[in-house]
C-alpha cells in the first residue's frame, strides 16, 4: 500500500519522520509492541535497541559493530519482518497494517535506545518524500 | 483491401480498449493510505493529548516510554533499557501498550 500524508511526530518540541512499526520474527511467533521509530536516511541500515532482540525470541548471534556518532556499539543482526502501522489522530498506533516487509536485516545495537529505520532493508523498498512545510512524508512501494 | 484494413484498424482498437481498462483496473486496485492527520496535526480535538503533551515532564526525556490508551491515553512506565520497559509496562498496562523514545529537550540530533 502506498502511505501517503503520514504526519512528522513531534516529540519534545522538535517534529521529525516516525513510524508506528512492530518487529516480528520470521516465523511470526513473536512480536514486540507497536514501536515508534524513527525514519533515518543518514542510516546505513535499521537500528534497534539491544533487548528487543530478546522480545523477538532470537538468541545472540551474527556479531556486528556499527559506528554512530556517539562511538563504536556491539550489534547482533537478524532478519526480521517489519509492519507499517497507522497513526491515529492523536498520534498514537493504530491497530491497521498499512504495509509489511518480509525479511528486513535489522542491527540490535548494545546501549542503543532509539529505533532507527535506515536505508537497507527498510528505505530500499520505497520512494519516500518528505514535505518539512506541510510537515508529512510519503512512501511510494 | 478495404476488409484487411478494416480488420487492422479493428485489431488496433481492440487492443487500445484492452489497454485502457487493465490500466483502469490497475489504478483501482492500487490501494492508498492517505493520512490527512498531517494538515490536523495542530488542531487535536479538545479530549485527544497529542504524544507531545504527554512528556512535558523532563524525567521522561532520553527514557524509552511505554504508553497506553485504554481507557485513556497515560504513561504506564519509563525505564532507560527496553527488557525493564517491557517488565514494568506489562505489570502496569491493562491491555496492549506502544514504545517509544523520548528525545532530550534542546538536545540536537546529528548522524
Amino acid at each position: 500500500m502506498i502511505i501517503y500524508n503520514y504526519p512528522f511526530t513531534t516529540l519534545r518540541g522538535v517534529a521529525r519522520p516516525m513510524l508506528w512499526v512492530r518487529l516480528s520474527s520470521l516465523d511470526g511467533k513473536k512480536s514486540t509492541e507497536p514501536i515508534l521509530a524513527q525514519i533515518d536516511t543518514g542510516a546505513d541500515a535499521c537500528i534497534f535497541p539491544f533487548d528487543v532482540l530478546y522480545d523477538l525470541g532470537y538468541k545472540l548471534n551474527y556479531k556486528a559493530y556499527i559506528e554512530s556518532f556517539t562511538g563504536t556499539g556491539e550489534a547482533y543482526s537478524r532478519e526480521v519482518m517489519i509492519e507499517i502501522l497507522e497513526m491515529l489522530q492523536d498520534g498514537s498506533a493504530g491497530n491497521r497494517v498499512l504495509y509489511q516487509i518480509s525479511i528486513v536485516t535489522v542491527y540490535f545495537v548494545k546501549e542503543n535506545k532509539q529505533f532507527l529505520l535506515g536505508a537497507k532493508g527498510f528505505l530500499d523498498n520505497f520512494v519516500f518524500t518528505l514535505d518539512y512545510k506541510k510537515r508529512s512524508f510519503s512512501l511510494v512501494p | 483491401m478495404i476488409e484487411i484494413l478494416f480488420i487492422v484498424l479493428g485489431s488496433v482498437v481492440c487492443l487500445a480498449g484492452i489497454l485502457g481498462g487493465t490500466s483502469i483496473i490497475m489504478r483501482i486496485s492500487e490501494r492508498k493510505y492517505v493520512n490527512n492527520l498531517a494538515k490536523t496535526d495542530r488542531a487535536i480535538p479538545g479530549n485527544l493529548k497529542t504524544l507531545d503533551e504527554l512528556f512535558v515532564e523532563d524525567k521522561y526525556q532520553d527514557k524509552l516510554v511505554a504508553i497506553s490508551n485504554e481507557p485513556e491515553k497515560r504513561i504506564v512506565a519509563s525505564a532507560d533499557t527496553y527488557s525493564e520497559l517491557l517488565k514494568e509496562a506489562r505489570k502496569a498496562a491493562k491491555n496492549s501498550f506502544c514504545v517509544l523514545f523520548v528525545p532530550k529537550k534542546g538536545m540536537i540530533y546529528s548522524r
